[in-house]
């Protein structure tokens, strides 16, 4: 790559990244009005951006299930045919009635409360099933560490059942003890190591020295 | 192979779901109307906001999908009461692209006109916003500059409560209240509010992303409820019934359910006989 | 009339979903693919009109810088060119540089500093002996949990620090079983919402 081509293509980015960030991190600690109007302004840009972004989930499937479609039939599996073009179909008509006649609509609103609030709600509900099938098949006291945590998740699940709160108040203390003594000290530790981590992940990406989020280069 | 596993390991998959529908169908048939033991958390949540006054303004992030309605909609729903009982002016925008079709689903039960509520004056909505960290510190820094239109496309310029939200905002938000699924939304709210302006703070994370919340009580976060258990305790606790303490009963059957085969799993794992493969 | 079919649509949505713990089929594969769909859809809606709330509308007001947002939120579908991926880095480069840049900074105090501070709590509390030990048994808990992560250190590797980072890790087991029972939790409580609304809203059996 030509050194021009590097400038524009990889280190202007890559300065924009420190300069911005730089602007961000001082507005935390100075007070000074033209700069809270600027990271404001940058914030806002950031939000618009997201949105324009959201959009890659929509560019993506539309591309995946085209080409899904062109292979399927080829193939002569009308089925998967059926069930791409069912996607996209839906992802459609969700578009032009939300951005067409609006989300306010009572039509976008019915289509909502009939497709996504009731798919949504149970593809999330349903890892109970994945979830109770691993504690059934998974979970066994093979060691002292696993114990343990069969032993607190046991007191826990029993303490979170009133029924059994009604007949054990005791439960409730020691899950108190749990919850605000083990878990909160230990998941402490790992947050002062996240966060640690975190602050260092910043620093680097700040200083070119994480380009992940750059892309792929032609180099 | 299965035939090494004892008869209590092989238990098929559908008998086990059967039992967990079962007993929740069950208990939604015959409920059991068990009183809700109120823990600390809850009880310095409600603390929190009992210490508000009129005419203070709660930010409130709605920001559950449709996914966790179960357990987020009735924390919101005794929230919004709680508030119209003390007086408190409610701003509701969404971190979830679900959020904003789910509220009318929660104001349903609320019905604030009812209780002389008056949109625009009283309480607010303003949709969906995307971002993340950086919109939740611009929001905080100038609501009025990150936001025109409310969530029906209704002008700010014309709602008393919007322009009582001008820079700095941070100055004029006595609690922010955060509804989310996901623990880096309820961290983020925690940096760019709790810790940068020191506003206080009350989250409802689901149970399971509790942990992740709990070291920032209550030093950052003044009360945290436990997901759909924390809205039936907070229903209790602030004598607003709704439909958490129905589901508290569900959840006791469910949960006996998967505790008996956690057990019947262990001995037969430890009655197996041992050698062979 | 609407409100009727809409429900039977849900219902039967529910039950296709729920099918896939038992198998995945034809009916299942069916409800998965309008879910992806639907989702998708919404989220393009949402994003549209925070695009018009935060960025056209300031434009018609007469805030003309906006119309850079929207010319960058433009260009980050130039990751779709591969002559034009170039572009693309513009917009990325200032989303990175501005969320790390508003996280980094409230890392520091709600992450590291705060967390220290709270966790210099009196060890011996006079005439409660049970605060007392409890308080001593926290603080282990907090010191050995975070020897733990120490992995860089060689005095770290000594038998007396690993016995330190092993108690660590038991604390650490015992917290990640309180997670394990709360996820549980929150699954049945999901759950629980879909039944009540089988049982209740569609088939009118319970009240």
């Amino acid at each position: 790559m030509s050194s021009s081509r590097r400038m524009y293509q990889r280190q202007i980015p890559l300065a924009i990244t420190f300069i911005v960030g730089m602007i961000v991190s001082f507005d935390w600690f100075v007070k000074w009005e033209p700069l809270q109007t600027l990271t404001t302004t940058l914030m806002n840009f950031q939000i618009v951006m997201v949105a324009f972004m959201m959009g890659f989930a929509g560019v993506n499937l539309v591309y995946l299930h085209t080409k899904r479609i062109q292979r399927n039939m080829s193939d002569n599996k009308l089925f998967d045919v059926l069930l791409s073009a069912i996607l996209l179909a839906c992802l459609f008509i969700w578009i032009i009635v939300g951005v067409g006649i609006g989300q306010q609509s009572d039509l976008y609103k019915w289509l909502f409360n009939t497709f996504n609030q009731s798919l949504s709600a149970t593809a999330y509900a349903a890892t109970l099933f994945y979830l109770a099938s691993s504690t059934y098949r998974v979970l066994r006291i093979r060691s002292a560490e696993t114990g343990l945590l069969l032993l607190v998740g046991f007191i826990t699940i029993c303490a979170n059942i009133p029924l059994f709160k009604a007949w054990f108040p005791i439960l409730g203390t020691i899950l108190v003890w749990i919850s605000d003594g083990l878990v909160k000290y230990s998941y402490r530790a790992i947050t002062i190591g996240v966060g640690l981590g975190g602050i260092l992940m910043g620093v680097r990406t700040l200083l070119a020295m994480e380009t992940g989020y750059l892309g792929a280069t032609e180099e | 192979m299965a035939t090494d596993k004892h008869f209590l390991e092989r238990i098929p998959n559908g008998i086990y779901f059967l039992l967990i529908i079962g007993a929740m169908s069950y208990i939604t048939l015959y409920p059991l109307g068990l009183p809700i033991p109120v823990t600390e958390m809850t009880r310095a949540t409600y603390r929190a906001v009992e210490a508000l006054g009129e005419g203070d303004i709660m930010l409130v992030d709605q920001g559950y999908g449709a996914g966790t309605i179960a357990s987020h909609e009735p924390g919101f729903v005794v929230m919004f009461k709680h508030a119209m009982r003390k007086g408190v002016k409610l701003v509701i925008l969404s971190t979830s692209v679900e959020g904003p079709l789910l509220l009318d689903s929660a104001l349903a039960k609320i019905n604030p006109e009812a209780r002389g509520y008056v949109y625009g004056t009283d309480w607010l909505h303003v949709g969906y916003v995307a971002g993340g960290e950086p919109a939740y510190a611009a929001i905080l820094q100038d609501f009025y500059s990150t936001f025109t239109v409310d969530y029906a496309g209704t002008p700010l310029s014309g709602m008393p409560l919007a322009h009582e939200l001008q820079a700095p905002t941070y100055e004029k938000i006595a609690m922010v209240y955060v509804q989310s699924a996901g623990g880096d939304v309820c961290q983020g709210w925690i940096r760019q509010s709790a810790v940068r302006y020191d506003i206080p703070m009350i989250q409802q994370p689901l149970e399971m992303m509790v942990p992740t919340i709990l070291p920032y009580f209550p030093i950052n976060c003044q009360g945290i409820l436990n997901g759909g258990i924390g809205a039936a305790e907070y229903e209790s606790v602030s004598g607003l019934p709704g439909e958490a303490v129905k589901l508290s009963d569900m959840l006791s059957m469910g949960g006996l359910v998967c505790l008996i085969f956690l057990i019947l799993g262990n001995i037969g794992f430890y009655l197996k006989p041992k050698g062979g493969n | 009339m609407a409100d009727v079919i809409g429900t039977w649509i849900a219902a039967l949505l529910t039950i296709a979903i729920t099918s896939l713990a038992w198998k995945d089929q034809p009916v299942s594969k069916f409800a998965n693919h309008i879910y992806i769909g639907v989702v998708t859809g919404n989220s393009i809606v949402q994003a549209w009109a925070n695009i018009m709330n935060v960025g056209i509308n300031k434009i018609t007001a007469g805030n003309y810088l906006y119309v850079v947002a929207i010319l960058l939120g433009l260009i980050t579908y130039a990751r779709y060119s591969k002559a034009s991926f170039w572009l693309y880095r513009y917009p990325i480069a200032l989303v990175m540089g501005i969320g790390v840049g508003a996280a980094m900074r409230g890392s520091v105090g709600g992450e590291f500093l705060d967390q220290i501070r709270d966790s210099f709590f009196q060890l011996s509390v006079p005439g409660d002996a049970f605060t007392s030990i409890n308080n001593i048994i926290f603080f282990a808990i907090l010191l050995s949990s975070l020897s733990y992560f120490l992995f860089t250190i060689r005095a770290m590797r000594s038998e007396t620090a690993m016995k330190l980072s092993t108690l660590g890790r038991y604390a650490m087991m015992g917290a990640f079983g309180y997670s394990f029972a709360n996820t549980i939790a929150t699954r049945i409580n999901q759950y629980a919402g879909r039944i009540a609304f089988l049982l209740i809203d569609w088939l009118h059996i319970a009240g």
